[in-house]
């Protein structure tokens, strides 16, 4: 009955350590957009707005950050805070060419700045090509201005789920440390022996 | 089973214990968020705007210091549309949604008779409410009106911070009892709350302590199901079993003639049913019947078309559209917004394809928008996963001298993307 205790233990012990792998912190891979709880945030220096985007066309499931198609595509901001209610807000979508001297020339996308008393910025764009890109969302109208920049590419697909790359390594190692407490136990029963 | 195993047992349970420990400590150090509010938004939207529609609510004042007296007033109105999948209220009882007790609730009526039992509420019908409280945990505190509703739950109305100063221990509760006795129920008998307490906990330990120190439930099960129950009780058992029964009907025997000696006049807890009249229905010149509404998902606005006759004798207009506690509002419903509602639940965005007023005698088909970010930030336009996808709530015009009329309307609503 103890040995079944003991494999009972091993069990639990890499199950926790396995749970432990879980525990990790988001990576922000793309400037100011990023998940957070669940949720699709843009942070504009104190100010965070919900991100989310469309595209109806192509795509069933909302998506953060890259864009997986290209064609029709349509994202909402929505003002997570009040006070973001009566400052200006101005979205520009730019081509990631490195440079940014000359926005104008690179720009594919601009709203003006514009108070958005319903607290929610609607942009409808279609990309006609794969490629990288630059997203910069400017508040002004406060006591100081916030430009959020946030990279991301177009028609590359869906990006892998995070948790489809972890659960395998987990998974072994999971597999190793179990068969290796296990080994371990054996050679200490046959030293004791 | 022998002392050996007994000690194996206890040092694995250590271990697990000790294994439980490591594991909270890494969650609270590792995954920590600072909770907000009490999760309202993850309440179906069908539930807050089908059900309780709540209306002209006041939290006054909003900063208190500890003894302070706070109240929380307001009507609401069952909606007609009742989901389908939602107990109905034949059973509810009017609450206030709190972090802990931050206030003591001293009292609650409902259409002005106190109401602290349980009752019928009628669907179709409006309640005003006033909640009297009294300060007691310093800090920022959400507070909800609720109704719990037997097989619905809790449903939280609006909520606003309200502000207590000052500090814990100056808080007392004083009440007169029958015998004319003042006591403070804040820390009236509070020993004897904590030996009864310890007195229970000690005996469910021991009792709990006692079979877990036999072979545990998988070996008894499977004793259990092989050759039935002699096995596994011992006449030690029997008689342990025997000695605790006694033990616990001889301590609540003299526990309660203890009581009965010391407080001889007491007031049982109330049972019963509270039976509360609905406010008399006032009169409504205006009659609305939604013909079609969809909800344009990236511009985050919900589009109404409705036939609006008025039967009176002046012409309405439309203010304010509210439902789950947002409030939709134009020029004319700024007017009659009251300045003191939390404006985290204030939306401007309500726009109508013609503003002029409808006359009397007229019908009018209008296109009402309400439009805003809080669709999405109060999670509302969930209600699109729903196999029942409708929206609920309150109408409200006004006519030349300043008579508010409020109707309750409900819909089938279809997602759109309006630009596509």
């Amino acid at each position: 009955m103890s040995e079944r205790l003991i494999d009972i233990k091993q069990a639990i012990l890499v199950g926790l350590f396995a749970a432990s792998m879980l525990l990790t912190a988001q990576v922000q891979a793309h400037g100011g957009l990023a998940l957070a709880e669940d949720m699709c945030v843009l942070t504009v220096g104190p100010y965070r707005m919900h991100f989310t985007g469309y595209q109806p066309l192509s795509q069933e499931e909302e998506f953060c950050e890259d864009i997986p198609e290209v064609g029709k595509t349509v994202i909402a901001l929505d003002y997570i805070q009040e006070e973001l209610r009566p400052l200006k807000t101005e979205v520009r979508i730019i081509r990631d060419t490195g440079s940014e001297e000359n926005l104008d020339a690179i720009t594919v996308f601009h709203l003006p700045p514009k108070v958005y008393p319903t607290a929610s910025i609607t942009i409808d764009h279609t990309f006609p090509e794969k490629g990288k890109f630059v997203g910069l969302v400017t508040v002004t109208g406060g006591a100081q201005d916030y430009v959020s920049r946030f990279p991301f590419s177009v028609g590359e697909g869906r990006p892998t789920p995070k948790s489809a790359i972890i659960a395998p390594i987990v998974l072994v190692l999971a597999i190793g440390v179990f068969f290796y407490m296990r080994s371990k136990r054996k050679s200490d029963n046959q030293a004791a022996a | 089973m022998n002392i050996k195993s007994i000690l194996k047992l206890g040092v694995l349970g250590l271990y697990g214990a000790a294994i439980g420990a490591a594991s909270l400590a890494v969650t609270l150090v590792v995954d920590v968020a600072p909770a907000a509010a009490h999760g309202e938004r993850s309440q179906e939207p069908f539930l807050r705007m089908r059900s309780i529609q709540w209306y002209d609510l006041r939290w006054q004042p909003k900063v208190t210091k500890v003894n302070d007296i706070a109240t929380m007033t307001g009507k609401f109105h069952l909606a007609e549309d009742w989901p389908r999948a939602v107990g109905k209220p034949t059973r509810a009882f009017f609450n206030v949604g709190s972090p802990s007790p931050v206030f003591v609730r001293l009292s609650t009526k409902l259409n002005g008779e106190p109401t602290f039992i349980s009752g019928p509420l009628e669907i179709g019908r409006d309640y005003e409410f006033e909640v009297k409280l009294k300060a007691r945990i310093p800090g920022r505190h959400h507070m909800h009106a609720m109704v719990n509703i037997k097989d619905a739950g809790p449903i939280a109305g609006p909520a606003s911070w309200m502000n207590i100063s000052g500090s814990w221990d100056d808080f007392t509760n004083p009440i007169t009892t029958l015998t004319g006795k003042t006591i403070d129920l804040e820390t009236f008998n509070f020993s004897n709350g904590i030996f009864w307490h310890v007195l229970w906990l000690s005996l469910g330990c021991i009792w709990i302590g006692y079979f877990v120190a036999k072979p545990m439930f998988l070996p008894r099960s499977r004793v259990l199901l092989a050759y039935g129950d002699e096995l596994l009780t011992s006449p030690t058992d029997r008689k342990f079993g025997l000695v605790f029964a006694i033990l616990t009907c001889a301590i609540v025997w003299g526990g309660y003639r203890y009581t009965e000696s010391v407080h001889p006049y007491t007031i049982p807890i109330q049972a019963g049913e509270s039976k509360v009249a609905p406010m008399p229905i006032a009169p409504n010149p205006v009659a609305i019947k939604v013909t079609h509404a969809n909800y344009d998902v990236p511009g985050r606005a919900l589009r109404v078309t409705m036939e609006i006759t008025n039967n009176g004798d002046t012409a309405v207009n439309i203010g304010e559209f509210t439902t789950a506690g947002v409030r939709f509002v134009n020029k004319l419903g700024q007017q009659h917004l009251d300045p003191d509602y939390p404006r985290e639940l204030v939306a401007t965005g309500l726009t109508m394809d013609d503003d002029k007023g409808i006359q009397p005698g007229e019908t009018r088909e209008v296109n009402m928008e309400a439009k805003d970010a809080l669709w999405e930030v109060q999670r509302l336009m969930a209600l699109l996963g729903d196999p029942e996808s409708r929206f609920g709530g309150l109408l409200m015009t006004w006519d030349q001298e300043g008579n508010r009329y409020i109707n309750s309307i409900a819909g089938a609503v279809i997602p759109v993307f309006t630009k596509l």
